[in-house]
């Protein structure tokens, strides 16, 4: 049965052209739009190397700061306030302290040079899994020791040595001299956590102040054994901003905000007004919501090209009925044959989504980014296709399912 | 004529609704795309009121640095070392000028202050410059004057306001000598330790729209940066003016002039011209993005459209044959069926309109002003009945070829 309405569907299809065109057009169109969508969305947020244990680790990304003079400000935490409130949590395994990257600029040769500067400690490398193509990570002891070391991705390397080998040679970054002890593989400017063009260990800051300071622009990762300890880590985490000391309660007087991935902290800084509660169901719920009304014109157009064409084969129905087929059966026919379709559509979106990512990531419009269709994209842009493919189905099956088999053997149709 | 074609379209209304309804988001998805391009096409034509050609950003100390000022240690030695730093960068010999602000231009960081007078009140950005700013950037002065080194002595901070927030907070009183800081809560008595905050307006700037070409008119002060004496902040950025011809090699003998002069610091000099350019580019890529998903939409609409029309021109031959043979001319017929599907489109976008103009009406996003709304409206309908028209050329056509015997010996 199912085989004869997929040879019924394939034969209806290359009978109108023009109108397998039109809807072909419109179903992939709308499938690339949502598939790049999801690419970009999966390259933000979804588990990639170097963040190869993501589903046991968390980061303190943003915090709310409260006081009776200064109101309310959401930032990056400072050193001071991670080393003692984050580092100290019990039950996890490591944890990592970091700056958000920013931009520095040095002069080779006359020759301007810009590179992402990140510091960070020995924890990092072990929570990350970066790929090094020579040498290695600094540690802990050279963050303690104030080494001047220094890690490059790739690209930073080419730009200050060419083609040759950079580890235990000199760079200059920002008018200081750092030893690079490794190369690592470049990671995309989109992932909040690694990415970088330089890192360098903490201890290497030029001013102490950072030592003591609440705010500031560093950020905590926090691997725990396994995925299980998380919720304790959290309530640990709470229970720490409980007892919250503050240095000038007239300025801040209270500290809130949670451990959580990237994607959470986002909900969170949205929806969550103290950062308090994760509101990841209510982002995710958003974003399929505006896909969905994305979809309702393309869905309406498709609706509108997929009535006209059942029409034009009133008596193919009428025959139908007139043996006794039921609505039913009808609208299980035609939405075969419309899912067929959206497939066919689909799998051309997709084809044609390959294209323009690769023409973002040929565009250089965010450094190191390789957005791509891997199988986690590909399922979420089956689902949509599926989706899309009942939901413009549904209507004019409907519709046909109703006609009254005399008028549809007539072919006379209002 | 036109009374026909609405009762033509009114009997087969079930399946001409849906042509209506797509129509209908077709016009809500230009509009929205019309409004953004009209808004930033209009704020575009608008003077920068300011050069930033020839111009140098430096900006001092990074951002961990700066946020460890604000809570209130060393901002002493911070404020002579900014003071320092701007002394040695004006007697660079490649230097016309050089001047100290708080917020960089063509960056994504703003100050906003509150404002009062005369029972309005309300946030506006703002900047805090050192006196040879208007000089360096190119600052036309329209009314009063400028800072200059006797305002020292005043006892309030003078600022200077732009067109625009002249126009929303004085109207067509003169701005001069009014004070425009909020009238201090006790809330902000405590923060400022006790002392109220006085801005009097000592003059009027056209404009220094900092974020680019594209930025909307916005209300904007500056403040006279305090080199002394309570309130007094260092400045975070220096804006140098190089003479024009300037090889880009200076930028690296600036960088090391400042590293000598306060070797603790982290600089970072751009040329305005390239810090526009990347804000441009931040600022068009979402909108060409968007651009470009609307146009591929349009074409999908327009493609739907001609297959509905098709299909109706190849079921309706009968009739049409039957207004051939009765004597209706080949234009006759195709104007019939143009005219239907115009009908249509009118009912849909007449809905689209009523709902597009609640957002003027609504001031749904309130800097967006009526006049783009209404030109944006106007441009999306324009657009629609251009795409419907298209869509209509050839199935139009394909009525004018059906014979008047075909109405006869159809069955």
């Amino acid at each position: 049965m199912l085989r004869n309405y997929l040879k019924v569907a394939l034969k209806v299809l290359l009978r109108r052209r023009f109108y397998t065109f039109i809807s072909l057009f419109g179903i992939a169109f709308t499938l690339v739009v949502l598939t790049v969508a999801a690419a970009f969305l999966d390259h933000v947020f979804g588990d990639l190397p170097p963040e190869t244990h993501a589903d046991r680790t968390r980061g303190v990304y943003m915090i709310r700061t409260a006081g009776p003079t200064t109101g309310r400000t959401m930032t990056f935490p400072g050193y001071g306030f991670l080393d003692r409130y984050v580092r100290t949590l019990p039950g996890a395994e490591r944890i990592s302290l970091f700056t958000f990257q920013e931009k520095v600029v040095t002069y080779k040769d006359g020759a301007r040079i810009e590179a992402y500067r990140k510091y960070t400690d020995g924890a990092f490398w072990q929570i990350l899994d970066f790929r090094f193509l020579e040498g290695g990570p600094f540690t802990a002891r050279d963050d303690q020791e104030k080494n001047r070391v220094a890690v490059l991705n790739a690209s930073t390397r080419r730009r200050f040595f060419g083609d040759e080998p950079a580890a235990g040679r000199t760079v200059e970054i920002d008018g200081e001299r750092f030893r690079v002890v490794g190369v690592v593989e470049d990671v995309s400017y989109l992932r909040i956590t690694p990415f970088a063009d330089v890192w360098l260990p903490i201890g290497t800051l030029r001013d102490e102040k950072y030592r003591t300071a609440l705010h500031g622009n560093f950020m905590a990762s926090i691997l725990a054994p396994r995925a299980s300890d998380l919720p304790r880590i959290a309530e640990e985490y709470r229970s720490a901003l409980a007892r919250f000391e503050s240095p000038d309660p007239k300025d801040v007087s209270e500290v809130t905000g949670g451990i959580d991935t990237p994607f959470g902290m986002l909900s969170r800084m949205l929806f969550s007004q103290k950062l308090e509660e994760s509101r990841s169901g209510q982002l995710l719920g958003w974003l399929l919501g505006l896909a969905f009304v994305f979809t309702l014109l393309p869905t309406v157009n498709l609706i509108n090209v997929s009535v006209s064409r059942i029409l034009e084969r009133a008596s193919e129905i009428g025959v139908r009925k007139a043996f006794g087929a039921s609505s039913l059966t009808l609208v299980g026919q035609f939405l075969v044959e419309n899912v067929v379709l959206t497939l066919v559509g689909g799998l051309l979106g997709f084809a044609l989504a390959a294209l323009v990512l690769g023409g973002i990531n040929g565009s250089g419009l965010f450094p190191y980014a390789r957005f791509a269709l891997n199988p986690r994209v590909f399922l979420y842009g089956l689902l949509m296709t599926l989706f899309f493919g009942v939901l413009s189905g549904v209507y004019p099956a409907w519709r046909m399912s109703r006609l009254h088999p005399v008028d549809a053997l007539k072919g006379a149709l209002r | 004529m036109i009374r026909q074609l609405v009762k033509l379209c009114w009997n087969r209304k079930r399946s001409q609704a849906l042509v209506a309804v797509e129509v209908f988001f077709s016009f809500l998805v230009v509009f929205a795309v019309m409004t953004v391009v009209v808004y930033n096409l209009d704020n575009y034509r608008r003077p920068l009121g300011f050069d930033y050609k020839d111009v140098l950003n430096v900006n001092l100390g990074s951002l961990s640095d700066i946020v460890a000022e604000h809570d209130g240690r060393s901002s002493s030695t911070a404020r002579e070392e900014s003071r320092r730093l701007l002394r040695e960068v004006q007697e660079l010999d490649a230097v016309e000028g050089a001047a100290g602000m708080a917020v960089p231009a063509f960056d994504l960081t703003g100050m906003t202050d509150e404002v009062e007078h005369g029972g309005r009140r309300f946030e506006s950005y703002n900047d805090e410059v050192t006196d040879d700013f208007a000089q360096v950037m190119r600052i036309r002065v329209t009314q009063g004057r400028w800072f200059e080194a006797a305002d020292d002595a005043l006892p309030y901070t003078p600022v200077l306001v732009n067109e625009r927030l002249k126009h929303d907070l004085f109207g067509s009183e003169d701005p001069l000598g009014q004070n425009i800081a909020p009238k201090p809560d006790e809330h902000a008595l405590g923060r400022n330790g006790g002392q109220a905050p006085e801005f009097r307006v000592v003059g009027v700037f056209t404009d220094f729209r900092e974020d680019g070409e594209l930025q909307g008119p916005e209300p904007y002060f500056l403040k006279r940066s305090r080199v002394a004496g309570a309130g007094a902040s260092p400045y975070y950025n220096l804006v140098v003016r190089v003479r024009p011809g300037t090889p880009a090699s200076f930028e690296e003998r600036l960088l090391e002039r400042l590293r000598a002069v306060s070797p603790g610091h982290t600089f970072q000099v751009d040329p305005l011209t390239k810090m526009r350019r990347s804000m441009m580019t931040l600022k068009l890529v979402p909108l060409l993005a968007a651009a470009l998903v609307a146009g591929f939409m349009l074409v999908m609409v327009a493609l739907g459209m001609v297959g509905v029309l098709w299909q109706s021109v190849a079921r309706r031959r009968r009739e049409i044959g039957l207004r051939r043979a009765l004597g209706a001319t080949g234009r006759g017929v195709s104007l019939q069926v143009l005219g239907e599907l115009l009908v249509v489109a009118t009912a849909g976008l007449l809905v689209g309109v009523a709902l597009a103009v609640q957002f003027p009406l609504l001031g749904v996003v309130g800097w967006v002003s009526t006049g783009v709304y209404a030109t944006a409206i106007a441009l999306a309908a324009l657009v629609i009945y251009g795409l419907t028209v298209v869509a209509a050329l050839y199935p139009s056509w394909l009525a004018t070829q059906v014979q008047p015997a075909e109405a006869l010996h159809y069955e």
